[in-house]
């Protein structure tokens, strides 16, 4: 079966930095694939080039078989690729309701002139995609703050939120950026428990993540960058006792495994 | 900024509540010589919304600075006059085909525009102004030049001549409230959220597939034809036109119409258009110093609250609110 998403060769330089070097690997449909390694790594600047937002520099991305070479982010979304932000990017003036319709907006259709005109179908619309972001709200745990301005929520739940509006895309293969950072034990946990359901349900994960005890439970397989290189690749047991992960990057953090 | 959206029927309600208000407001103001003259004043007040609420929607939804709705004014204006005075055309052909035109015109200035990130849209909006105003001036042929032209016939609706000024304040507003209803219909609907989502985070709105170029694009193009519907009027009520009108201090007093009502604000761009209406001529007593005045009220406005009359207002409400319990 071919990967549902493959990186050939890949290369992004930054004038000065080579963020990705000549890094190839695949993605297999209904998988989740934890990408690690220190900071400055290039693990964002991976995530970027995937989900549009950065133009590699050289080589390719095939997601479904086709490239994605030339597309912008909001193209790449509509191939099915959702993702979320290292540094929490929400639509902080507008509810978390609000929030998470806006991620269902590839999911409806009603445009500019059928909804100036209220033509039939549009408060149908609006409906539908109420009360399907509304049970997505629940889903990650957030309902209680269906109606607070997305700005005013703790951080911990801002993450989760980003969480809910990727999902309300229903996209194939889900990109998330360090979804745990700032969040307590507690929060974690749920976030992991989350994530973990989102595999069973059949959508592809990309996950950046810190946190190895995390990383190491819900992965199907790792992916360790360092200096914007591979250095290795493999389930979470080789992947644990590879001597070259340990000496670049796990190095004390050796009491994880 | 962002309002909380009203339930949909509320809005409907409110519409209707505001055009009782203004189908009234005619003969309040004929019981008395002095205020006569005032429903004069409400045709530009409903002129000057429908422009101004096509600028609220770019501005206060889509955070885009126009600085040349006055040539899309203008646009209406001439196509109407020129092809109801020389074709003998229908006012409406004239009025649809002064849409058509600012839609096209719109289009063209806005997408390279808009494709760029920053306020490319104001300076590019400023020039298209400023050579849209030369061709008025100078294509004397077909616009009368600096001295424009006269004898734009009336609008005709269902047989009837609408050439009273009663009659044209009825047809005026009839206009200004559906382009409320439309205006409202975009801001609380998905088009409208995806704006309101790029003025809080284009990263995040691209993220969730929204193309940030079209929707930006989209929003000018729908303030261009409402700049045109509203100088269609305008040349049909007044039957003449010349250029100053339409000239860049129309494009800045629209644009403070909608600052004054309340940027974020569609009501707030009529309470703003209402506002700068009627101001001049409250003010014409004081003779030479009444733009001084002007300025002062407006700067004064804009310190002491910078949401507008609209947030001044709403402010206000929530003291007496407080008072009553
Ligand atoms: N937009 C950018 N411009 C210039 N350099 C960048 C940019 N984004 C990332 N980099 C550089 O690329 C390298 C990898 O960064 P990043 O992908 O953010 O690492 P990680 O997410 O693994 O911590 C760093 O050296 C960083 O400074
Ligand atoms: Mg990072």
């Amino acid at each position: 079966m071919a990967a549902l998403l493959q990186i050939k060769n890949l290369n992004k330089r930054f004038s000065g930095v080579q963020a990705i070097f000549d890094l190839s690997f695949e993605v297999t449909q209904g998988t989740i694939t934890s990408i690690i390694g220190p900071n400055g790594a290039g693990k964002t600047t991976l995530i970027n080039m995937i989900s549009g937002f950065f133009r590699p520099s050289d080589g390719d991305i095939l997601f479904n078989g086709e490239p994605l070479s030339g597309l912008k982010a909001h193209q790449v979304a509509t191939r099915g690729i959702a993702r979320t932000f290292q540094t929490v990017e929400l639509f902080g003036r507008m509810t978390v309701l609000e929030n998470v319709m806006l991620g269902c907006h590839l999911k409806s259709r009603k445009g500019l002139v059928s909804s100036a005109f209220r033509l039939p179908g549009v408060l149908r619309e609006e409906a539908d995609i109420k009360t399907r972001s509304l049970s997505l709200i629940e889903t990650v745990g957030i309902a209680e703050y269906a109606s607070m301005k997305a700005a005013n929520l703790p951080l911990g739940e801002q993450k989760l939120l980003e969480v809910a509006r990727a999902l309300a895309g229903e996209p194939r293969l889900l990109l998330l950026d360090e979804p745990a950072a700032g969040l307590n034990e507690v929060e974690t946990q749920k976030a992991a428990e989350m994530i973990m359901g989102l595999g069973e349900r059949g959508v592809t994960v990309i996950l950046v993540e810190h946190d190895m005890k995390i990383v190491m439970s819900i992965s199907e397989k790792i992916l360790v960058l360092n200096h914007g290189a591979k250095i290795a690749e493999g389930p979470p047991a080789s992947i644990r006792r590879d001597p070259g992960v340990i000496k670049a990057y796990l190095g004390d953090e050796e009491s994880y495994s | 900024m962002t309002m909380p959206l009203p339930e949909k029927n509320q809005t409907v309600t409110h519409i209707f509540l505001f055009a009782l208000f203004v189908a009234v407001l005619p003969w309040v103001f004929g019981l008395s010589r002095a205020t006569s003259y005032y429903t004069d004043v409400m045709v530009f007040v409903a002129i000057h919304s429908i422009i101004a609420a096509g600028l609220s929607l770019l501005l206060g939804y889509a955070g885009q600075i126009s600085l040349g709705q006055a040539a899309f004014y203008g646009v209406g204006a001439y196509a109407s006059g020129i092809l109801t005075t020389r074709l003998g055309l229908s006012p409406w052909v004239g009025i649809m085909a002064g849409m058509a035109l600012a839609a096209g015109l719109a289009y063209g200035v806005g997408l390279p525009a808009l494709r760029l990130k920053g306020h490319y849209l104001a300076m590019a909006t400023l020039g298209f102004g400023m050579i849209v105003y030369i061709v008025f001036n100078e294509f004397i042929g077909l616009t009368g030049g600096p001295s424009g032209f006269g004898e734009i016939p009336p609008i005709h609706f269902f047989g009837m001549e609408i050439s009273s000024t009663l009659g044209f304040y009825y047809l005026v507003w009839t206009f200004a409230l559906v382009v409320l209803w439309i205006s409202l219909n975009i801001v609380h609907s998905r088009p409208g959220r995806a704006l309101r989502a790029i003025h809080d985070s284009e990263k995040a709105a691209a993220g969730v597939g929204i193309d940030i170029t079209r929707a930006k694009v989209q929003i000018f193009v729908v303030s261009g034809v409402f700049g045109a519907l509203a100088g269609s009027l305008y040349a049909h009520f007044v039957t003449f036109i010349n250029p100053p009108p339409f000239d860049i201090f129309f494009s800045i007093k629209v644009l403070m119409m909608v600052v004054i009502g309340g940027i974020g604000s569609i009501w707030g761009a009529y309470l703003g258009a209402a506002l700068l209406t009627f101001l001049p001529e409250w003010l014409a007593f004081l003779e030479d110093f009444d733009v001084l005045a002007y300025g002062i009220i407006l700067l004064a406005i804009v310190m002491f609250s910078p949401d507008g009359l609209v947030g001044l207002g709403s402010r206000v409400m929530g003291r007496i609110r407080n008072i009553k319990y």
